[in-house]
């Protein structure tokens, strides 16, 4: 192992010899000092070139001679300088927003461009994100990435993500580098990101970097606006559902800056007096309301041109609650008031801080500390009043259930320029873990309006704590072999260590580009991966009461392999087409065993459980054009995903491969944007896929004595009458699929440059041609005859139009 | 404005309603399958009902199977049925606990179905004893009761028990003042066995908030296993009326038990929110179950007096 290492390090010296300087610095927005992530540094004479980091960073080490530089970005104008390179250089560049996207220069030196060494990753910037057709005027960043090729919603309407045929507990969603458990609002049908707050987004499907770990399927790494540091701005939008303000400014001009924005729904507020009628409760005492909101804010200082501050906050809670009066009833004796009560709640906050220093022009240097948390929590319970003789005595029974995981994290790493040829980042990772599975909770008490206490009972299934240590460090080299041949080759080294069990985990990941002329190149990778974290979450409705529960000593570390090959190629340096294979291999996922529940089980988490095995593979195919007029892709996967639970007493589907939940063997998605003029611009997208799967039970049992009722005889004796059951048989797991899906949609956007700022009206219409897609599907029986049994569906969201207006300043 | 809310909510309804659709489900109707039924009771005279599994949106009868050559074994003994009527194969005997019961039907065009079992004993309770919960009573309103009882059963066989409650209760109805003869299933709070096991031992399905549970005795396997059942009663708003419990108590095969709670599962009304549950079959060749059980009730019956003093009578 060591003659490799010293061999390693000898070829990544070669070139040593040659009298080299480097040229590093940062690239911003002129307009607004924010710095840039991914932009491309180029020098024109050796064709040598770099990308910032996700701190607008870069760092080029050059031979010693003539430098023809040249910056660009997508949107921006390009910047060039030419120069003799005789020492190091701190060259920071401030880029001009283009007006005109004709005139902007495009290498293809992206995230996922034909020069890169990466593969299976794609850049998306915001306002690509924000250009998407959007349900009831909200931009969404996970349901514009759902548009890509691998990535398939999950139902209808929903953003959770699944990648290549992982799960969505697969995906490690990274915010300003901290992850967040939950990325859903509304139960999955808005995303948490608000996008007024997000700068870039980067999704890595497969290749993944040796820097990044913890997760089987994907990384979504999303950045957040630091803020303008020249002067304040900021826009307020209100749409259908949900209001939205964000600010931005100096705190001091050009050193300390801050981005705050908010957004809430109010949809509680507008219903809250229909519900009553819509409930059929008119008359009745009734509070039923719903409503989500996030907070972003930012706050980033610079005390030099080599150190930065972050600190970086997020905080999101959905509500959901409900009190019905369900009838009264009255008697001889008494009068009786009975209530039902319902209350949903999930939210994350995160929090970080952030050090950024460059050491030497070749050495960035990034410490952050961070801490996530996330919670969910549902409550059932009854009140009841009753009365009698003015003494009212009341009862409250109640169950609240509950589940939660806190992450304190600490890191350092490194980027750091060996010379012209290898770009390397290392570092370490310690998080924190402590989990809180599940917490089941009985409370029943009861009392009377004369002050007297009757009996108050607390009952707690569950309420234990679970703390786990993961260590993670890494090492990976972009390495130029040559003109033609890059190389991404890194070790990602982990260990979790959970009550008396560790488990060490060595991670290999690999990629390389073959570069066949400027146009056209070929790519191929491999990671390994491993998870220690699993959501557990029921096959037929994903909720955010889903757990995530940490291996132990029964439950074992999920694992992946994955290779890619691709082919790369831009036309005119217009238009990218990339054609991907995958094949990846999992082992130890987590399921329910046949039958269990989510609730009304005293069993703990670990009984529920089994483990198996999956795979997934497949083709896709991406066309994307990001400059001009007419922007958008087209994405097209097809793909095939199963699993195998055959595991001694972990058996599911009787021990035979079924298709995974998800399953889809065709998904085509078209995005289309039209921007002729500053003032206005359109959109269109088309989405088809196969059907979802779905368990049904197309045969019955009848047991005829699998039904009892209980009767009084004439003397008063009870007597048992078996009556005949009917009881669905499950010939195989996901055995049906649905109908396919698809849906256009479509947007307008109109703006106007007022006095004080811009004004945008935004029309968009969801499921334009009104397609009955199906959300899902139920045994009817007409007018509740049994001699009529259908089989419907149901679908959720007809044609939707929406209109929201937003003014910038 | 309210009618512009109301209009609104409206005009949404009917959009959703809108949102409903037929699916053509030609083609996917499954694959039938032949489904035995049979539970041997020491009570009862032997019986095995054969039909075909039923496509989920079909209306009319079960289709039974009246043309199987079926053949039962009794300790090794080949008997015949005596009568076949509705796919019930009958026979003019009654099994006895710790029989080895084998059958194997013949049914032109299918496979052969076969499937054997022991026969259980029926459940022996004694000392049935009936007090007002004192732990866990709550103001008048809200008397709960103690239920206990001793099953006996030999030591070294796994036994596996299913245990109903009933409540009697002629108690005013709603709205008015006369008295209504009620009975129905009531619900117990907990349930506990012996000293150790209780509604939080693996193994026990709907143990607890719940009118009926299924248990083995794998964690209370003692020559006297003592079960409390702790009520929750119909309200009895005057304190004084008398009431009367069933405790329906059944043993069951290990088959019986499992077929029991893989139906339990699959027709939950949670099964909305578990898993898919393939129903547990014995039956080689085919699906269903072919077990035994056997059954018998207790009576408690509580006579309230005015101090709210213990006071009970039990009867069985």
């Amino acid at each position: 192992m060591k003659k490799y290492i010293v061999l390693w390090l000898l070829m990544a010296g070669f070139g040593l010899h040659a009298q080299n300087y480097t040229i590093s610095g940062t690239i911003t927005d002129k307009q607004t000092g924010e710095t840039l992530i991914g932009a491309t540094i180029v020098d024109g004479h050796s064709g040598k070139g770099t990308v910032t980091n996700a701190y607008g960073r870069y760092s080029l080490t050059l031979k010693k001679d003539s430098v023809q530089l040249k910056v660009s970005y997508i949107g921006y104008q390009s910047a060039k300088k030419n120069f003799y390179l005789a020492s190091n250089e701190e060259y920071n560049v401030a880029l001009s927003s283009s007006t005109d996207l004709q005139e902007v220069v495009i290498t293809a030196e992206k995230v996922n461009g034909v020069k890169s060494s990466q593969m299976s990753a794609i850049e998306m910037p915001v306002e690509q994100l924000q250009a998407v057709p959007v349900m009831f005027g909200e931009a969404d960043v996970l349901k514009a990435l759902q548009l890509l090729p691998g990535v398939q919603s999950g139902s209808e309407g929903q953003s959770g993500m699944y990648v290549r045929g992982g799960g969505p507990d697969e995906n490690l969603f990274l915010l300003d580098g901290v992850p967040v458990y939950n990325v859903s609002h509304s139960g999955g049908f808005f995303s948490a990101f608000n996008s007024d707050a997000v700068k870039n987004v980067t999704l890595y499907k497969g290749s993944f970097p040796a820097r990044f770990g913890g997760r089987l399927s994907s990384v979504l790494d999303i950045t957040t606006n630091n803020g303008n540091d020249k002067e304040y701005h900021g826009n307020v939008s209100v749409g259908l559902i949900s209001a939205k303000i964000a600010v931005e400014g100096p705190i001091v001009k050009e050193k300390t800056t801050f981005s705050l924005s908010a957004r809430r729904t109010y949809g509680d507020f507008v219903l809250q007096p229909i519900i009553p009628r819509l409930l059929d409760q008119s008359g009745k005492d009734v509070n039923v309301g719903y409503y989500f909101y996030d907070i972003n804010a930012k706050v980033t200082h610079k005390f030099s041109d080599r150190s930065r501050l972050y600190a970086s906050y997020y905080m999101g809670d959905d509500e959901m609650y409900s009190k019905l009066q369900m009838g009264n009833i009255v008697t001889a004796y008494m009068y009786q008031d009975d209530y039902l009560k319902f209350g949903y709640h999930w939210g994350n906050i995160v929090g970080s801080l952030r050090w950024n220093y460059v050491i030497t022009p070749k050495l960035f240097m990034n410490v952050s500390g961070s801490y996530t948390r996330y919670r969910n929590y549902v409550l059932f319970g009854t009140e009841q009043h009753y009365t009698i003789n003015e003494e009212t005595t009341m009862f409250d029974m109640s169950m609240d259930y509950n589940s939660g995981i806190n992450d304190l994290t600490g890191r350092v790493d490194f980027d750091y320029t060996l010379n012209p040829n290898h770009n390397m980042k290392f570092g370490v990772n310690y998080i924190y873990h402590t989990f809180k599975p599940e917490v089941l909770s009985t409370q029943l008490t009861s009392g009377d309006n004369l002050g007297n206490e009757g009996y108050d009972i607390d009952t707690t299934i569950g309420g234990f704590v679970i703390n786990a240590h993961e260590i993670m460090g890494f090492i990976e080299d972009d390495w130029s072999i040559s003109d033609y041949v890059k190389v991404n080759a890194g070790l990602n080294c982990t260990g979790f260590k959970v009550r008396n069990s560790f488990y060490p985990s060595l991670q290999p990941r690999v990629s390389g580009r073959f570069l066949l002329n400027d146009a056209w190149s070929m790519k191929i990778g491999y990671a390994c991966m491993t998870q220690y974290l699993h959501l557990l979450s029921n096959s037929s409705v994903s909720l955010p009461t889903d757990l995530w529960v940490p291996v132990t000593n029964k439950v074992k570390p999920m694992t992946s392999n994955q290779i890619a090959a691709g082919v790369f190629y831009s036309w005119k340096n217009t238009v990218d087409f990339s054609l991907e294979g995958y094949y990846k291999r999992m082992t130890n996922l987590l399921e329910y065993k046949e039958g269990t529940s989510l609730f009304g089980s005293t069993e703990s988490w670990e009984s529920k459980v089994c483990m198996g095995d999956g795979w997934s593979y497949g083709v896709e195919l991406l066309a994307q054009k990001s400059v001009g007029k007419w922007t958008g892709w087209v994405g097209y996967t097809w793909s095939k995903s199963e699993r195998l639970f055959d595991r001694e007493g972990q058996v599911l589907n009787q021990g035979r491969v079924f298709p995974a939940k998800y399953d889809r063997r065709h998904d085509l998605s078209i995005v289309i944007t039209y921007k002729p003029n500053k003032n206005f611009d359109c959109s269109v997208t088309w989405v088809y896929s196969t059907g979802n799967t779905a368990t049904l039970m197309t045969q019955n049992i009848v047991d005829p004595t699998g039904s009892t009722t209980i009767t009084l005889d004439e003397y008063g004796n009870p007597v048992i009458t078996e009556e005949p059951l009917s009881v669905g048989y499950m010939e195989s797991r996901n055995n049906y699929r649905l109908p396919a899906y698809h849906r256009m949609d479509a947007g307008v956007n109109f703006h106007k440059q007022k006095k004080h700022g811009l004004r945008t009206w935004s029309i968009s219409v969801y499921n334009l041609y009104n397609h009955q897609n199906p959300y899902l599907i139920y045994q009817s029986s007409s007018l509740g005859l049994d001699d009529n049994k259908k089989l419907m569906q149901l679908s959720i969201f007809p044609i939707l139009p929406s209109i929201s207006y937003m003014f910038r300043f | 404005m309210k009618n512009i809310f109301l209009s609104a909510g409206v005009i949404l309804l009917l959009m959703l309603e809108g949102c409903k659709k037929e699916i053509d489900f030609t083609g996917h109707e499954g694959e039938r399958h032949v489904v035995v039924m049979s539970q041997l009771d020491p009570d009862s005279n032997i019986c095995i009902n054969l039909a075909f599994t039923q496509f989920f949106l079909d209306n009319g009868p079960v289709q039974t199977i009246d043309n199987a050559d079926l053949h039962l074994w009794i300790n090794g003994t080949e008997y015949s049925p005596d009568a076949v009527s509705n796919g019930n194969y009958c026979f003019n005997m009654k099994p006895h606990a710790g029989d080895s019961i084998w059958f194997e039907a013949a049914i032109p065009g299918w496979n052969n179905v076969s499937a054997g079992t022991r026969v259980v004993s029926s459940p022996q309770m004694s000392n049935v004893r009936f007090s007002r919960s004192r732990e866990f009573a709550f103001v008048h309103m809200m008397d709960m009761y103690d239920i206990r009882f001793q099953l006996d059963d030999p030591v070294d066989e796994r036994e596996y028990y299913r245990i109903q409650l009933y409540e009697h209760i002629q108690c005013p109805a709603y709205d008015t003042v006369e008295a209504v003869d009620t009975i129905q299933t009531s619900m117990f709070a907990y349930l506990g066995l012996n000293e150790a096991g209780d509604t939080t031992s693996p193994g026990i399905n709907n143990a607890a908030m719940a009118s009926e549970v299924l248990l083995s005795d794998a964690y209370f396997n003692t020559p006297s296993k003592d079960v409390l059942l702790l009520t929750m009663p119909i309200v009895d708003t005057t304190g004084l009326l008398q009431r009367d419990y069933f405790v329906r108590v059944s043993t069951y095969s290990n088959e019986t038990a499992k077929y029991l709670s893989t139906v339990w599962s699959a027709s939950s009304m949670m099964a909305i929110f578990a898993e898919p549950v393939q129903v547990y079959s014995n039956i080689k060749g085919g699906i269903g179950i072919f077990g035994s059980s056997s059954k018998k009730m207790i009576k408690a019956t509580y006579i309230p007096i005015d101090d709210k003093d213990d006071e009970s009578t039990h009867n069985r």
